[in-house]
This record gives C-alpha cells, sequence and structure tokens, in this order.
C-alpha cells in the first residue's frame, strides 16, 4: 500500500481520503482519486502542484514500492 | 555552525545574534533578519489582493495564521539551502529558524543569521537563504478568521526574488559561480521547485537582473575596494 498525504489546502479538498491506496504512480493515484473526489482531483491537476515520493520531489510517472511515502504539494508560502 | 531549526515556540533575537557573533574572533559581520505576521488589514486593499490570502471569503483583520509544514522534508529542504549558502558564500556560521502552528499579528515567524569576515557574503547570503526558504521550503500559511480559513497564495515577487539567484549572476563570487553553478542550479530548479512557475519565472527575470547587476552592483564594488 502506498500512504498519501496532502499538505496545505490540499488537505481541504482530502477530507475523507483514505490514508492509504494501492497505485504504482502519482498520475494513478490522481486518476482513482477522481472517481470518488472529483474537486481534490481538479486540485492535483494545477500546473504548481508537485508530488514527492519519500520525501523527495519527483515526477508524476516515478514508480512505487510498497510503503511509499507519497505527498502532494501546492505552491510554499513558507518565511 | 549551521542550526536550523522548526518550533512552535517563539525565539530571542538578541540570543540568537550573541551565539552568531560569539563563534569565533574571526567573525566580522553578523546579518540577521526576523519576518514578522503582518495584519493584512494594513496593506490596504491592493496589497490584500497581492497577497492573494484572503480569497475574498474573508475581509479586514486577521485574528491568527497558522502554519503547516511537511516534518521531515522540511528540515532536508532548508539543510540544502543552507548549505547552497555555506557553498556560495563565505561563511562562518548561519541560523535559520521558521515557527510552525498558530501565530499572531506581530509575532515572530522566521528567523536567518549569518556571521562571516565581511558584509558582503553576510548580506548576500542572509538574503539568499530568506529568497529559498520563501520558495522551496515546504511550510505552507493559513489565514483564519471568525472561524474561517483561507490558504495564502504563493506571490510571483517571490519567486522572482528567488530565481535570482539560480542564475549565478551573484555579486561577488564572480569566479566560477557563473559557469560552475547555472546549470546545476536551473536544472535542479526545473525539476524540484515547490513554486511550480520556476522554468517561467526564471526566464522572465533573467533579462532584468542580468542588466541590473551589471550596471549597479554596489556590493562587488564595494568588496573589489576591500581587497585592494
Amino acid at each position: 500500500m502506498i500512504n498519501i498525504l496532502f499538505f496545505g489546502r490540499l488537505g481541504d479538498f482530502a477530507k475523507g481520503v483514505p490514508s492509504t491506496i494501492q497505485a504504482n504512480t502519482p498520475q494513478e493515484i490522481r486518476d482513482l482519486l477522481a472517481v470518488d473526489f472529483p474537486a481534490l482531483a481538479k486540485e492535483l491537476s494545477e500546473p504548481q502542484v508537485l508530488v514527492s515520493v519519500n520525501q523527495m520531489i519527483v515526477g508524476w510517472d516515478q514508480q512505487l514500492m510498497d510503503g511509499s511515502e507519497v505527498a502532494f504539494l501546492p505552491p510554499v508560502t513558507g518565511g | 555552525m549551521k542550526t536550523i531549526r522548526i518550533q512552535t515556540d517563539d525565539f530571542d533575537l538578541a540570543q540568537e545574534y550573541q551565539l552568531l557573533r560569539q563563534l569565533s574572533s574571526t567573525v566580522g559581520a553578523v546579518v540577521t533578519f526576523t519576518g514578522l505576521v503582518r495584519d493584512f488589514q494594513d496593506d490596504g486593499e491592493g496589497e490584500c489582493a497581492l497577497d492573494g490570502a484572503l480569497d475574498g471569503a474573508i475581509e479586514g483583520a486577521i485574528e491568527s495564521l497558522s502554519l503547516e509544514h511537511y516534518p521531515g522534508m522540511t528540515e532536508t529542504l532548508l539543510a540544502e539551502i543552507v548549505e547552497q549558502a555555506h557553498e556560495r558564500w563565505s561563511l562562518i556560521g548561519s541560523t535559520v529558524i521558521h515557527r510552525v502552528g498558530k501565530l499572531l499579528p506581530t509575532d515572530q515567524i522566521v528567523f536567518v543569521g549569518v556571521a562571516s569576515q565581511h558584509r558582503g557574503d553576510a548580506f548576500e547570503a542572509a538574503q539568499f537563504l530568506m529568497d529559498y526558504l520563501k520558495t522551496k521550503a515546504t511550510f505552507w500559511k493559513k489565514v483564519s478568521q471568525d472561524g474561517e480559513h483561507s490558504w495564502v497564495e504563493s506571490k510571483d515577487s517571490d519567486a522572482a526574488a528567488a530565481s535570482r539567484w539560480d542564475k549565478g549572476l551573484l555579486l561577488g563570487d564572480a569566479e566560477g559561480s557563473l559557469l560552475g553553478d547555472a546549470e546545476g542550479s536551473l536544472s535542479k530548479n526545473a525539476e524540484g521547485s515547490l513554486l511550480g512557475d520556476a522554468e517561467g519565472s526564471l526566464l522572465k527575470d533573467a533579462e532584468g537582473s542580468l542588466s541590473k547587476n551589471a550596471e549597479g552592483s554596489l556590493l562587488s564594488d564595494a568588496e573589489g575596494s576591500d581587497h585592494a
């Protein structure tokens, strides 16, 4: 299973989303989420949203391993 | 010394300054920056829109700001940014403190302090650290008022500020940085900038910064005089 995390405003759209999912790529996670959470999937499709796997920024086609931590990151606003 | 702290507690500016000051008898310059939580109302309407914080739903004074971050990744990213600063400038020590959790207007939110032999390194490194921190470290601000909240949106001006440093146009460290740094930073940024439109900003900003730096770099002049 893949652990999934949503940060910033994406967290507001991810209420009720399970914390784990079965998928091979972040893209596939997004597609799966689109079924039950279309508003979230739309947010995830914004070009500014980045995805990380095990805390490294990766492409949406990155192959996932069982136990991977996938996080969806909207543009950061620290400082 | 490289200190990075993410904490809910406040920090003591004087104490952080003393720690940097006392690092070594070779410290000749300490630059510190402290960021505070602003009351967005003070900005007036235009700035409100610029900040993009309020989404139309919340207007007026903010009641509180909360900061979320990605534990683990934030520390890693800050460490990378600090490492880059120490590679690019001659630094004796640096401190980065970022608060998370709930904060109120006028609260201290972020501290960057840099100690070096000469002021040029400290000034530039401090600015670089802040610019990069704002655009690359995994923090997110949320503004709350009357039970409603809105996420602060990233600003193009922050992206532009950070992208200045990607082009190897740094004052003073011309040796090697122009060529040596350009490729790595650019490609790294295109892949990994958390702002998303890094590529656009890099291109958009390149021309302006080039000419600006070429014409009027006070710092590189100053450093030249120091050596002379």
